[in-house]
C-alpha cells in the first residue's frame, strides 16, 4: 500500500510537513515555523498554502487532527496535526527513497559526494 | 533509517512585535475577507486557524520589512492556494455534479461578455448626446434590466435566471408594442410578434439556463 502511496516522490513541501509532526503532534503555526528551520528558510509557507496542503494530507489520511487540551489565546480549541500510521509509513518510504537515491549516487562518484 | 532518529529542531523563541495593534488589526481583517474565496466547505474546518497563524505571523514579525515580507508572502500564496483548494473540492465532486459545473462555468463566461458588451452600448444609448426617441425608452430600460439581471445570474444562478427571463419576456412585450405604435404596415401581426421574441429569445434562453443548472446543481449536490 505504501509503495503505491508513495509512487511518486513526495513534494519537499509534503516532506518537510510529515517531517515536522513526526516526533509529535503539532499546531498549524508550530509547523509553519518548523518547516522553515527544517529547510533552512527556503520553504516558507503563507497560511494558504499550508493549509491547503494540510487539507490534502487530512483527505488522503496521511495525518490526523486531534484536539489540543491547552487552552489557547484566542479562546477557541486549538488543533493539532499527528502522522497516522499511513502517514508514518508513507514518510519512512520516502527517507528509504531518498537514502537509495544518495546511494546510487554515492557509488557513481564515491564518499567525496555531497 | 528511521524518522523517530531525526532530531527536530526546537521551535525558536518569537519576538514581541513592535508594529501598531491597529496595522495588525487592518492586516487580520484583510487576511479573513480574503478567506471569502476558498470553498465554503474548507472556511468551515480552516478559517478560524488560518486567521490565528496568520495573527500570530504578523504579531511575531520584528520589522516592517518582515512584516511586509509575509503579507507578500501572502498576496503571492493567495491565488495558487485557492486555486488548488478548489481544484481539490471540484475532485470530490460526483462526476454529474463536475460535468454541470463545467456548464455552469461556460454559460457564466458567455453571460457575462454579453452582459458587458451590452452594458458599454447601453451606455452609449443613454447618454446625453444619443437622441432616444420616447417611445424606445421602455425597450431600452428593459434591455437594461435585463442586462443587470444577465450580471447578476453569474453570481447568484437563480435569483439572476428568473429575473433575466422575466426581463427577457419583458423586451420582447416593449419591441413588439413598439413596432406595433410605430405602425410598421407592411410587416403582419405574426411578423412582428417574431420580432420581438427574437429580442427576447436570448434572455430567455440564458434565464432558463441559469435557473435550470443552479436548481439541478444544488438537487445533485444535496444527499
Amino acid at each position: 500500500m505504501t509503495e503505491k502511496l508513495t509512487k511518486h516522490p513526495l513534494t519537499e513541501a509534503t516532506f518537510f510537513i510529515l517531517l515536522s509532526i513526526a516526533q509529535k503532534p503539532k499546531h498549524g503555526y508550530a509547523i509553519l515555523k518548523d518547516v522553515e528551520t527544517l529547510s533552512g528558510g527556503r520553504i516558507k509557507f503563507s497560511t494558504g498554502t499550508l493549509y491547503g496542503a494540510i487539507s490534502r494530507l487530512l483527505e488522503q489520511q496521511w495525518i490526523e487532527q486531534i484536539e489540543n487540551d491547552q487552552p489557547p489565546d484566542t479562546g477557541r480549541p486549538r488543533k493539532d496535526y499527528a502522522l497516522t500510521m499511513t502517514g508514518r509509513s508513507v514518510l519512512n518510504a520516502e527517507i528509504g527513497r531518498m537514502e537509495n537515491v544518495l546511494a546510487s549516487a554515492k557509488r557513481r562518484f564515491g564518499e567525496d559526494i555531497g | 533509517m528511521r524518522i523517530d532518529s531525526f532530531k527536530i529542531t526546537p521551535e525558536q523563541p518569537v519576538s514581541r512585535g513592535s508594529h501598531p495593534d491597529r496595522l495588525t488589526a487592518l492586516l487580520v481583517r484583510l487576511h479573513t475577507l480574503a478567506l471569502r474565496l476558498y470553498p465554503a466547505a474548507f472556511r468551515t474546518t480552516f478559517a478560524d486557524e488560518m486567521t490565528d497563524v496568520f495573527a500570530m505571523t504578523i504579531r511575531h514579525a520584528n520589522s516592517l520589512a518582515a512584516l511586509c515580507m509575509i503579507v507578500l508572502r501572502e498576496l503571492a500564496g493567495l491565488p495558487i492556494a485557492v486555486w488548488q483548494v478548489r481544484r481539490q473540492a471540484f475532485a470530490q465532486l460526483p462526476p454529474t455534479l463536475q460535468r454541470l459545473r463545467h456548464i455552469q462555468t461556460a454559460v457564466r463566461i458567455v453571460a457575462a461578455l454579453l452582459g458587458i458588451f451590452l452594458l458599454s452600448t447601453l451606455q452609449a444609448v443613454f447618454s446625453p448626446a444619443y437622441n432616444l426617441y420616447a417611445l424606445a425608452v421602455p425597450f431600452a430600460v428593459a434591455l437594461l434590466l435585463a442586462t443587470v439581471s444577465l450580471l447578476i445570474s453569474v453570481l447568484w444562478g437563480r435569483v439572476g435566471g428568473i429575473l433575466t427571463f422575466l426581463s427577457g419576456v419583458a423586451i420582447g412585450c416593449c419591441m413588439t408594442l413598439y413596432i406595433y405604435i410605430m405602425g410598421v404596415e407592411q410587416l403582419g401581426l405574426v411578423m412582428v410578434v417574431f420580432i420581438g421574441l427574437l429580442w427576447a429569445l436570448p434572455f430567455l434562453i440564458f434565464g432558463s439556463l441559469f435557473y435550470q443548472l443552479s436548481y439541478r446543481t444544488h438537487q445533485t449536490a444535496s444527499p
